[in-house]
């Protein structure tokens, strides 16, 4: 294959990602220029290495697999890691929460009352780890399978992960909405 | 499937992770318990508006562009669009010959060509002279070896810097048996394939 046609394959097979790519360096880096820079140098590392890509798997998962490793090797130094325990609670938090102050069963558009800017930043304050699994499953639809190939470690490395990020997730968007007016204070409290 | 069954698994249930056998037990759970159907029903609505939220953020239309120049750039990064032109110009051509000289080749000789460089690689790599030297002179063989250790690496340790060059494959060679191994046989194979 010559580098003209090698090009060409690649930007046909690569582009389609290039949203996907930059919303995740976006989720990862938190800075519109970081997060720039880290989807040019993943492309740029996919191109040199995509003779060594195995036509017919994943390009997807193999692409997001370089943009991770190329995020740690930046950025990971510079971020600070979280105390995870002291955010971590039960499953369906926001649900049995809700339920229990208003006395019956929450209704989903209470929901709608937070805007997408809250919610992201709610997902940036959540630990790097936490944050990439529970994007790469919510935002982009991936399996754990895929996930687990990403991130280098086990399935079920990646399902408690994810698990336990939601759980975070929730606790912290309760406690924004009870900020912000969004949700009743229970009867009681302060 | 009762209501504690499907707490334990209600994640993987909701990710469409569970197996077909019981997805089908769960499902038939949730439709007939009020309760767990209206945390799901809710649980569901909660995604939606997370995935939409996530995903609002397509790309600057700059930085697909920026791609592709960059890209180009990589495929022609040494023959340039405008070298022609100033090879057209014999004393533009001269000065930029003395140039890479000083800023590029000179560095990239002393680096893995300096005195020493293939006794370096006879005794790391465990090969005979004429080999080692053809290692390192031929760059598909530096090129497919760098690769190879790249991808071991990857494998190994994923916050490892990745960024590997001539002289960092050398000394993860010097430490993997399998890599060294496997970095000979591709050497050999392309003599072979030479001769």
């Amino acid at each position: 294959m010559t580098d003209k046609h090698k090009r060409e394959k690649f930007e046909q097979t690569a582009m389609p990602h290039l949203d996907a790519l930059y919303s995740m360096a976006l989720h990862l880096t938190e800075k519109k220029e970081d997060a720039e820079d880290l989807v040019q140098e993943t492309y740029l590392r996919a191109y040199r290495f995509f003779d060594s890509f195995s036509q017919g798997t994943n390009f997807r998962a193999w692409i997001f697999k370089i943009l991770k490793n190329n995020f740690i090797n930046r950025y990971r130094q510079s971020v600070k890691e979280k105390d995870v325990e002291s955010y971590d609670t039960e499953d369906f938090y926001l649900y049995n929460t809700l339920k229990e102050s208003e006395d019956k069963n929450p209704e989903a558009a209470v929901l709608r009352k937070f805007e997408s800017g809250e919610i992201r930043q709610a997902v940036a304050e959540l630990p790097p780890e936490y944050k990439e699994a529970l994007v790469l499953c919510d935002m982009e639809g991936l399996s754990y399978e895929e996930i687990s190939h990403i991130l280098n470690c086990p399935v079920g490395t990646v399902r408690s992960r994810i698990h336990r990020g939601r759980r975070m997730l929730q606790k912290q968007l309760y406690e924004l909405g009870m900020q912000k007016g969004y949700f009743k204070k229970r009867e009681g409290s302060s | 499937m009762n209501c504690d069954e499907l707490k334990a698994v209600v994640y993987d249930y909701l990710d469409g992770e569970l197996p077909a056998e019981k997805m089908s037990g769960a499902d038939a759970h949730v439709a007939s318990c009020a309760s767990c159907e209206n945390k799901i029903s809710f649980e569901k609505s909660y995604r939606l508006l997370l995935r939409k939220s996530l995903t609002a953020q397509e790309a600057p239309s700059a930085l697909k562009a920026k791609v592709r120049v960059r890209l180009a750039a990589e495929e022609r990064h040494f023959f340039p669009e405008f070298l022609p032109r100033i090879f057209a110009r014999p004393s533009l051509s001269f000065a930029l010959a003395l140039c890479l000289s000083i800023l590029v080749v000179l560095p990239i000789f002393q680096s893995h060509k300096q005195p020493g460089a293939l006794p370096h690689i006879i005794r790391i790599m465990n090969l005979p002279k004429k080999e080692a030297a053809h290692f390192l002179e031929c760059k598909d063989c530096q090129d497919k070896i760098i690769n190879m250790v790249l991808h071991h690496e990857e494998e190994e340790d994923p916050s490892h810097v990745h960024l590997v060059s001539f002289d960092d494959a050398l000394r993860h060679l010097e430490k993997c048996e399998p890599c060294r191994r496997r970095a000979v046989e591709m050497i050999r194979a392309h003599i072979r394939m030479q001769t």
